[in-house]
């Protein structure tokens, strides 16, 4: 193990650690299931802002992101435009009355507001059923990424490779004997696997959602540093490298080579681009594990503190996809360095070669951080589905000892996860992968965004929504497997597709109804 | 015209629009579409976007309706979202003024992209070119109008002391009437 190698491997050895420490400490303030899934609605500024913003800046953010723009030019940046207005709307539309619906009817729970708006326990099992099959693929793929970067970073150790070897004897025994469907392929990612669900799993299962915020807390302040840093030393390599200063010199590098890529349309296109903007913008109103937190922080009118604390970090982080995605495409197209083998390996390559070991450090804890950040937040809301919203839709009532099987849940669910990321087969994860950001946005959106401002809103135009936004997302996914080659044309997101037709459909569907009954103390709220 | 009734007629605008493009066939080079990227010449693991006249022109209108639309649509919720009951919302000059904000910089991107896509010698604008100056030095920032709103007439508007005192009222009226169903439970058990 090198010298570098061991400063990146102690930067995030002592990430973990630290999130050990906080689950610890929040068990103790972990004391009924209301503290658990909603963190006794105590949270503070700072907590619940830093919380909002790292739950939605993925891993993909730092990996995925720089490499889209590395591949695609200026096109990803309008995931990060939109943060702008997507902030807007969230707020506008939920945080108030999400918080009020929240304390005045002590939902843990977003099914439980929307059952709470809509009467309708169809409504509530629908959007449990969304959440859950979206949890599992966002988990998956999370864990997923989470095991691969741990085996970067790790130096191959032969006691290592001999536990791995045995954990996949284990499942290839497994499988066999009890004839389970799925696919047990040599991964090598098994023990890494392990590792990192355990340290996942201890702090949501001992702190739930407390650990799950405060490690938010930490996590959103390791991204932004990380993020800053990383942008100054993206300018400065591009100023040592290339003709000219900073961006002007990566912009007459890019703009030589393909004017597309650096207009405001990327190479992806105009529609392309503006579908992204439509579907990231809204869709932050319909990511559960980011809205949940509008239920939690202490006072109403901490909303606007909260506002501008989520946007800033948000923006400062998205400064390290900006940067290094551009530096690294001008770099490589000025032949300043050499060509990537993926887009992907853009941030890790210009770690290597650009920054200090220190930093690399660092933003590899930001990098957990931020996955980490978002699969905390997913494995609580999964946890709320099993035990409180699913339960209590089919049979009137939660769970009694709920905060036992929350804690049993978050295993279980964390466990299937990582079954799913390691055995299942590309076709499955495919499926549950399709339950992203899009997904979340066209199933959620409607229900709750617009529900809790519109009085018109009726829960059959809820329940059709949702079924209709699965269907179109599963539909698009699968549709190059009954006809080869299928693709949106003009790159036009498939979300915002399902998006599109999901609102219009919502609104339509409640303008031709009768006004809906809704009960006197929730109305009296909406008119707040 | 009522909010929800322009928000449906926004929506069912920018469905045509869409559906405006997806029925439009996109420019090909040999086997691959061409209007939304392809591969580099050179290096394997980039993208180009291409000819951009080729690929713009045929869905020019589509995509001025989409935009367009979408800055209408979003003003539009966040009007739906700051309404009080049957009062007069008082946001609504600040949010109208807001809308013309963000469709000028919308507007103004639009427009300079099409004078870039013909310009034989594009100039740099603060390191970008000007269309993508105007992406990022004034759509992206020009949402924070709506954030200082929001900030600024928050406990004028959006929460004020007298709603605090209402939604304390409810909360009262809701505890009693829920140890009002509590206390007949018990009574018929």
């Amino acid at each position: 193990m090198d010298g570098r190698q061991a400063v990146i491997l102690s930067c995030v050895a002592a990430y973990m650690v630290m999130c050990i420490a906080v689950g610890l400490w929040a068990m103790r303030r972990t004391k009924s299931s209301k503290d658990f899934f909603v963190a006794g609605r105590s949270l503070g500024v700072m907590v619940a802002g830093l919380a909002v913003f790292s739950s939605q800046l993925s891993g993909f953010g730092f990996v995925g992101g720089p490499g889209l723009v590395y591949r695609m030019g200026m096109s990803s940046f309008w995931l990060i435009v939109c943060a702008s207005i997507g902030h807007c709307l969230t707020f506008y539309l939920v945080a108030k009355r999400l918080r009020l619906i929240s304390e005045l009817r002590e939902t843990v729970s977003l099914p439980d507001a929307v059952a709470a708006r809509y009467k309708s326990e169809t409504s509530r099992f629908l959007t449990s059923i969304a959440i859950l099959m979206g949890v599992l693929g966002y988990l998956a793929t999370q864990i997923l990424a989470m095991a691969t970067v741990l085996r970067d970073i790790v130096p191959r150790i032969a006691w290592v490779d001999g536990i791995n070897d045995h954990l996949f004897t284990m499942a290839k025994w497994g499988a066999d004997t009890f004839h389970l469907p799925i696919v047990v392929e040599e991964s090598g990612l098994e023990i890494y696997v392990v590792i990192a669900c355990a340290v996942l799993v201890f702090y949501c299962v001992t702190g739930g959602i407390i650990a799950s915020v405060y490690t938010d807390l930490v996590q959103g302040a390791v991204m932004v540093v990380a993020a800053v840093l990383v942008f100054a030393a993206a300018i400065y390599a591009a100023t040592d490298n290339l003709p000219g200063r900073g961006f002007s010199a990566m912009s007459t590098v890019m703009l030589a080579d393909d004017r597309e890529a650096i207009s405001p349309w990327g190479t992806l296109g105009a529609m392309g681009c503006l579908s992204w903007l439509f579907v990231f913008a809204m869709g932050a109103m319909g990511q559960p594990h980011v809205i949940s937190k509008m239920m939690m922080y202490k006072n109403v009118r901490d909303a606007r503190s909260i506002l501008v604390v989520s946007l800033t970090g948000f923006t400062l982080a998205a400064l390290l996809w900006i940067g290094i995605g551009l530096v690294m495409r001008a770099l490589v197209l000025g032949g300043a360095h050499p060509e990537l083998d993926s887009a992907d390996s853009a941030a890790a390559s210009f770690l290597q070669n650009y920054t200090h070991p220190l930093l690399a450090g660092i933003v590899f804890a930001g990098l957990f951080a931020a996955i980490m950040s978002t699969a905390d937040g997913f494995l609580n809301i999964g946890a709320a589905a099993v035990v409180h919203d699913i339960p209590k839709a089919l049979s009137g009532k939660s769970l009694k000892r709920e905060l036992f099987w929350a804690r049993t849940a978050t295993v279980v669910i964390a466990v299937a996860a990582a079954l799913i990321a390691l055995y299942s087969g590309e076709k499955l994860v495919a499926l549950l992968g399709a339950f992203g950001w899009g997904t979340f946005a066209a199933a959620l959106v409607p229900a709750i965004a617009i529900g809790l401002n519109w009085k018109r809103a009726t829960a059959r135009a809820v329940n059709v929504t949702i079924l209709v936004s699965l269907s179109i997302s599963i539909g698009l996914k699968f549709a190059p497997n009954f006809w080869p080659g299928f693709a949106i044309p003009w790159g036009i997101d498939g979300g915002a597709i399902a998006l599109l037709v999901s609102l219009t459909l919502f609104f339509g569907i409640s303008l031709c109804s009768k006004p809906p009954k809704i009960d006197p103390d929730i109305e009296a709220v909406m008119d707040l | 015209m009522k909010l929800p009734w322009f928000i449906f007629a926004l929506l069912l605008a920018m469905c045509g629009a869409v559906g405006g493009v997806l029925l439009t066939k996109e420019p090909s080079q040999g086997p691959i579409n061409a209007g939304h990227g392809l591969p580099h010449p050179t290096i394997k693991s980039m993208q180009i976007g291409g000819d951009s006249a080729v690929r713009y022109a045929p869905i020019r209108i589509s995509v001025w309706v989409f935009a367009v639309g979408m800055v209408f649509f979003f003003t539009a919720l966040l009007r739906l979202a700051s309404q009080k009951g049957e009062t007069v919302n008082r946001l609504r000059w600040p949010l109208a003024i807001g809308c013309v904000a963000y469709l000028t910089t919308v507007i103004g991107m639009l427009i300079s992209y099409e004078h870039y896509i013909t310009d034989p010698d594009p100039r740099l604008r603060w390191g970008f070119p000007i269309p993508s100056a105007w992406m990022l030095f004034a759509v992206w920032p020009t949402p924070l109008l709506f954030v200082i709103l929001y900030v600024a007439t928050f406990s004028r508007w959006t929460f004020r002391p007298e709603d605090e005192r209402a939604f304390e009222r409810i909360l009262a009226e809701r505890a009693s009437a829920v140890n009002e169903t509590a206390n007949q439970a018990e009574g018929a058990n």
